[in-house]
């Protein structure tokens, strides 16, 4: 042991809220960073905002008034805190890193992540709005009503959203389908 | 979703498989060191070890970091601790030629895996440990900081410094086939195995880039080593002239590591540990140890075992019933010998109990 680093004050206890968010996190820490990835790409932009969402869920525990939905808070805080670190860095979305092509003879798993690397890149270039619907649509499987709730937003524009950021999405994906 | 369209299975799968790979590294103790609610009386003593410093110094030097080892490496240059949540112009400015795949800004912090070369019954073999450090965006953002923290040392003292005095690492660019490592060191020839290094540990050192680059990238892609710039046939010894591989991992890794918790933890509560193992019939003991005395025990199970690594994860332990004071956090491979056989592998965390 080379030192003491003391992460948490002394006289901690683990309260209901620790408790529930621990439950919370083995169930759904990775599958809300994998959310994350989709709407801000960076993975360890994600991981912060997936942190922070877990965070301010757990500070307002006693306010939540109904427990059960806490994975929606979490999915909400989550969209919510992506949109606004990507507004704060507005820059990152015009440097999305641009690793060289593959080399010739790249191998099966390379072509995988080159069509993952041009989903992400794909996703990157949609409107905020478009990005989140087909994000909760196609990935939580969402209904419209869902997202709509999700995003606080009507279930007409969750339809507009859906169709226009689709069909941009199958234009920009045209090669990897 | 039966009020949206059927048809578009295509997009399902596509944004699936695009976070596929995404493995992001455990967070609950930062998760839970963020939400501890603090003693009513305002005894607040946030007591900040040479470890935290040490943690910033890498922070700070994430680009090009040179093996400082000695007395007072530990209180070396320590960043601005405001600059961890910044994200303005980064050290990774002065990456110079460690090629434009690093050189991007802003920068963000990541938890990455590192490997450390340690000893078990089966000769040199590597841990991970997690390290937060500052990064640049992108996918090959992470590679030059995992490297440098390699080349610089543990949390954990049990694990071994290989590399020479000095050695120094740049990244010099990523394909989507390999990437390009560039090792030099002003006083020793790195192709040379150093005296008083076995072969063995050599090929442990070497593979302890190769694990921690691809731990970065979260992706296998071989690694190509230059040594001074120039392609080598040798490093520390070992054939490298083409791009190197991951070693098998049962053959290369420790069979047990502990991810959770981080070395010098404090345990205010109930606690789990977690790591990857692969043990007999997927059980992984664990002890809580004062000094050589076992004051608490009971094990964990795999999702797996034989073929490679596999996550484990405790129940809640809880300490409430220890006095204060420092323990030793071990989990060990099950040794269904008896002792006749190697011994268990073992992997350890100094953790400290307050109430």
């Amino acid at each position: 042991m080379k030192a003491l680093l003391l992460t948490r004050p002394a006289g901690v206890t683990m309260t209901d809220a620790d408790a529930a968010i621990e439950a919370l996190y083995d169930a759904h820490y990775v599958g809300l960073v994998r959310l994350a990835v989709l709407l801000v790409r960076d993975h360890g932009t994600a991981e912060e905002v997936v942190q922070d969402a877990f965070v301010a869920v757990h500070g307002r525990w006693n306010r939540l008034d109904d427990h059960d939905r806490a994975l929606g808070y979490l999915r909400t805080a989550v969209v919510n805190k992506a949109r606004s670190v990507l507004r704060h860095r507005g820059v990152v979305a015009r440097n999305v890193p641009a690793l060289p092509p593959d080399a010739p003879g790249a191998d099966a798993a390379s072509l995988d992540s080159e069509r993952r690397r041009a989903v992400l890149d794909a996703l990157r270039t949609l409107p905020h709005r478009q990005r989140e619907v087909l994000a909760l649509r196609y990935y939580l499987d969402f209904s419209e009503r869902e997202i709509a709730e999700t995003l606080g937003i009507s279930q007409g524009a969750v339809k507009s959203h859906a169709s226009r950021g689709a069909a941009a999405l199958r234009h920009l994906l045209e090669a990897h389908r | 979703m039966n009020d949206l369209d059927t048809h578009d299975d295509d997009l399902r799968t596509l944004l699936h498989d695009a976070v596929s790979d995404v493995q992001p590294e455990p967070a609950l103790h930062r998760i839970r060191s963020r939400t501890a609610t603090r003693p009513q009386h305002g005894a607040r003593t946030w007591l900040v070890g040479l470890a935290a410093a040490a943690t910033a110094a890498a922070i700070a030097g994430v680009v090009v970091v040179t093996t400082q080892r000695g007395p007072g490496s530990d209180s070396g240059p320590v960043a601005s601790p405001t600059a961890s949540t910044s994200a303005g112009p980064s050290a990774s400015t002065s990456a110079g030629p460690s090629a434009s795949a690093t050189a991007t800004v802003p920068s963000t912090e990541r938890a990455l895996g590192i490997y450390y070369v340690g000893d078990t019954p089966q000769g040199p073999r590597l841990y991970r440990e997690f390290h937060r450090l500052r990064v640049a965006d992108g996918v090959a953002g992470a590679v030059g900081p995992a490297i440098a923290q390699a080349l610089d040392r543990a949390d954990d003292s049990d694990y071994r410094d290989l590399w020479p005095d000095g050695t120094r690492a740049s990244v010099r660019g990523a394909t989507g086939s390999d990437v390009t490592v560039s090792l030099s060191n002003a006083t020793l020839d790195l192709r040379d195995r150093p005296a008083g290094t076995s072969a063995a540990d050599a090929e442990a050192a070497v593979q302890q880039l190769v694990y921690t680059t691809q731990a970065a990238l979260q992706q296998r892609l071989p690694v190509r080593f230059l040594v001074d710039g120039q392609p080598s046939d040798s490093l520390l010894g070992v054939g490298v002239s083409g791009p190197v591989t991951n070693g098998p991992p049962l053959e290369t890794l420790a069979l047990v590591s502990i991810s959770e918790p981080p070395e010098g933890f404090e345990v205010t509560g109930p606690f789990r540990a977690s790591g990857v193992a692969s043990s007999f019939e997927a059980t992984v003991p664990w002890e809580i140890r004062r000094g050589d005395r076992v004051v608490k025990r009971g094990f964990s199970t795999a999702s797996g075992w034989m073929d490679k690594l596999y996550p484990w994860q405790t129940d809640p332990i809880s300490v409430a019933d220890l006095p204060e004071g420092t323990y030793t956090f071990v989990a060990s491979t099950d040794d269904p010998s008896g002792g006749e056989g190697a011994g268990p592998t073992s992997d350890t965390r100094t953790i400290v109990v307050r109430h």
